[in-house]
């Protein structure tokens, strides 16, 4: 039954969210097949076009995995984005500041990634804590934060900031040291994928285990089904937040690491912009499955990849994707509850007629 | 000296505009028991929406009016979803302001195809009057006055009025408000469209009240902002307007920055985050508490 309702809603997501988009499209006077078969090519109409879903994937499983640990310990992590560009500029102290060209690649990437994970867990601690000890919505405290961190990266790899690459005047951080490159998965085959895919994967095994399998998965969704009844169980509730929010940022900070080694070999404004809100909508219409995660990642990341593509055939403007992923969500979300709804409806129809027959019934009876 | 901090304040004021009208919409939500984290989204459309029509009909009228429409659109189907289904309305803000993102980002697209850049300034409200800062002229036109009534009448709706007594009664004790025969759904859905509107209202303010032209993701955390105000106001009219005055008066410090060409560490882009910090140490150092005792929590009772 549970398992049933978890795959519906995410069905009626994507159905009723593409076709809403559908009906926007023929009403702005656009095909809305020619847009979607231009998204198909953009993103497994060829080998590199696949690479590149997948490419676009990888931050967004990570991403999604961070954001449903938060909200299934009861605290919405919308900070993932500033958090994965917090982790990112942490990964290119390692990797671009020339003090650190010496170190060989086998060390200096570890450390990297490490640092990255470090900042991202710094920016995810701060909306924990305040949420935990202080009360204090963590929405606003992430959504601040996010604006504040790309600002922050922005004014850092401007001329003056401490990770602008000197001697030029555009904004950008210095490329990445020699060999420190994540190693390609294929190389000559699927062009680009890189081994953060594999890093991806693992954590989504990681998660699922945690999650379903071990006692403090258990005290996290307890936690997040019903706080009051988990702490009368001595839980320690604020304790968990918290620490659920520094390991989510951690793992967005892990994102941007990839991004910045894998993908984007510097930094530049807004080198990653969007990824971590888009993880929101992995997260959601995976409906919060560590293991639907993974699909419903390269789902999104079909529609990024291809959003070029369908630009050129369809004369759709790109930023289209983000209409249809917004709609998506929307009618997820409303997936998960409106057949309770509908369920409650008919139930109170039936009673109520029940009550109109007994009642006519027993009016028959007095006549007689 | 004291004329130059009449005219910061004054300044703040009209930077503040926009946050001011948008918070003092969204505090009547927020009284009535449902958290409003769609100001955003809905303030971006109105942005949009009042820039798109006045292009297109010439009239900054009809332009205000398709930017309240648009508004009232996107806050229709987050308050039915959150009102009338439910859905947690955390995760209902998120998606709308993904989708209000997405509608206007490819409208604009849309739109700049077919517009040469030249073409691309909307007819705006003129100014009433301007404020002379030696440097720079800030005009002044009537969202300013807007605003200012706005203070005192959502104060004084929310406190001595019988619809302000069915509004904190719904957010407060939703089951005895019901007892008493108060539509529980339908004052929170009102309250809500009427957020909505006055949040496009905002957003127009922004577009053909000021910059005329619209910038994908203009609004840049405004909605998220005013929240803030409204918690750091403790759920008041008159406390939200403050918490959104510091605000306009942290984005006029900015304008004085790039103005007067003061130097600061980091230059030009900490003004910009400056707005943003002060409102984070706001909410954090400011007392917590004082939300409805049904803020947050659907209404799980039947009512027609």
């Amino acid at each position: 039954m549970k398992n049933r309702e978890n795959i519906i809603a995410p069905i009626f997501g994507l159905v009723v969210g593409i076709l809403v988009s559908s009906l926007l499209l023929i009403m702005w006077g656009s095909s809305p097949l020619k847009a979607f078969e231009g998204l198909y090519i953009g993103s497994f109409g060829t080998l590199g076009a696949i690479s590149n879903t997948l490419i676009k994937a990888i931050p967004l499983i990570i991403g999604g995995l961070a954001v449903i640990i938060s909200y299934k310990s009861g605290i919405f992590n919308v900070g993932v984005e500033g958090q994965l560009f917090f982790g990112a500029m942490g990964g290119a102290v390692i990797a671009t500041l020339p003090m650190f060209q010496d170190l060989p690649p086998f060390i200096s990437i570890p450390l990297s990634i490490v640092v990255a994970m470090m900042f991202g867990a710094i920016l995810g601690f701060i909306p924990g804590y305040l949420k935990a000890y202080r009360g204090i919505n963590e929405v606003v405290v992430t959504m601040l934060l996010n604006y504040i961190i790309i600002f922050f990266l922005s004014q850092q790899v401007q001329p003056g900031g401490f990770l602008h690459e000197p001697g030029v005047t555009a904004n950008q951080s210095a490329y990445i040291h020699e060999g420190m490159k994540l190693p390609l998965l294929f190389s000559g085959v699927l062009t680009k994928v890189h081994i953060g895919l594999i890093i991806a994967i693992v954590l989504v095994v990681i998660v699922w285990f945690v999650m379903s399998r071990s006692s403090i998965g258990f005290k996290m969704k307890a936690i997040g089904l019903n706080p009051k009844a988990a702490q009368y169980a001595g839980m320690n509730m604020n304790f968990i937040q918290t620490n659920v929010m520094i390991v989510s940022g951690a793992m967005a900070g892990l994102a941007g690491a990839i991004e910045l080694l894998g993908y984007h070999y510097r930094l530049v404004e807004n080198f990653s912009l969007g990824i971590g809100y888009n993880a929101i909508a992995v997260a959601l219409l995976a409906n919060l499955s560590p293991i639907g995660v993974v699909l419903s990642a390269i789902f999104f990341g079909a529609l990024q990849a291809g959003s070029i593509t369908m630009q050129i055939v369809a004369d759709v403007p790109e930023s289209f994707t983000k209409l249809v992923q917004g709609i998506v969500v929307f009618f997820v979300i409303a997936g998960a509850v409106l057949p309770k709804i509908i369920n409650k409806k008919l139930t109170m129809n039936r009673l109520a007629k029940e009550a109109l027959e007994a009642n006519q019934l027993e009016e028959g009876q007095e006549d007689a | 000296m004291l004329n130059a901090i009449i005219l910061f304040i004054l300044s703040g004021l009209v930077m503040g505009t926009p946050l001011l009208i948008m918070s003092m919409g969204g505090v009547i939500t927020e009284r009535s028991g449902t958290l409003n984290l769609g100001l955003e989204g809905t303030m971006l459309t109105g942005a949009f929406f009042s820039y798109y029509f006045a292009i297109t009909t010439g009239s900054v009228w009809l332009g205000l009016l398709g930017g309240i429409a648009g508004g009232l659109v996107i806050a229709l189907f987050h308050g039915i979803a959150m009102i009338y289904w439910n859905t947690n309305q955390v995760v209902t803000a998120v998606a709308i302001n993904m989708a209000a993102l997405g509608i206007t980002n490819t409208l604009m697209g849309k739109f700049s195809m077919t517009t040469s850049a030249g073409n691309n300034i909307s007819p705006g409200f003129e100014p009433l009057f301007k404020i002379n800062l030696g440097e720079a002229i800030i005009g002044v036109n009537w969202f300013f006055i807007l605003a200012l009534i706005m203070i005192p009448l959502t104060w004084f709706v929310i406190q001595k009025t019988t619809i302000g007594l069915a509004i904190r009664a719904v957010g407060e004790y939703p089951t005895a408000a019901a007892t008493m025969g108060i539509r529980v759904r339908r004052v929170r859905m009102l309250c809500f469209l009427y957020s909505g509107a006055i949040a496009a209202l905002a957003g127009a303010a922004l577009t053909i009240g000021d910059v005329r032209v619209f910038v994908n993701n203009m609004t840049a955390g405004k909605g998220f902002i005013a929240f803030a105000c409204i918690v750091f106001g403790r759920y008041t009219a008159m406390g939200t307007a403050f918490g959104a005055l510091v605000f306009g008066i942290s984005e006029a410090f900015r304008n004085y920055i790039q103005i007067f060409a003061w130097s600061i560490p980091g230059g030009y882009m900490t003004s910009i985050m400056i707005p943003y910090i002060i409102t984070l140490l706001l909410l954090i150092f400011s007392k917590q508490g004082n939300a409805p005792k049904a803020w947050a929590i659907p209404y799980e009772g039947d009512d027609n």
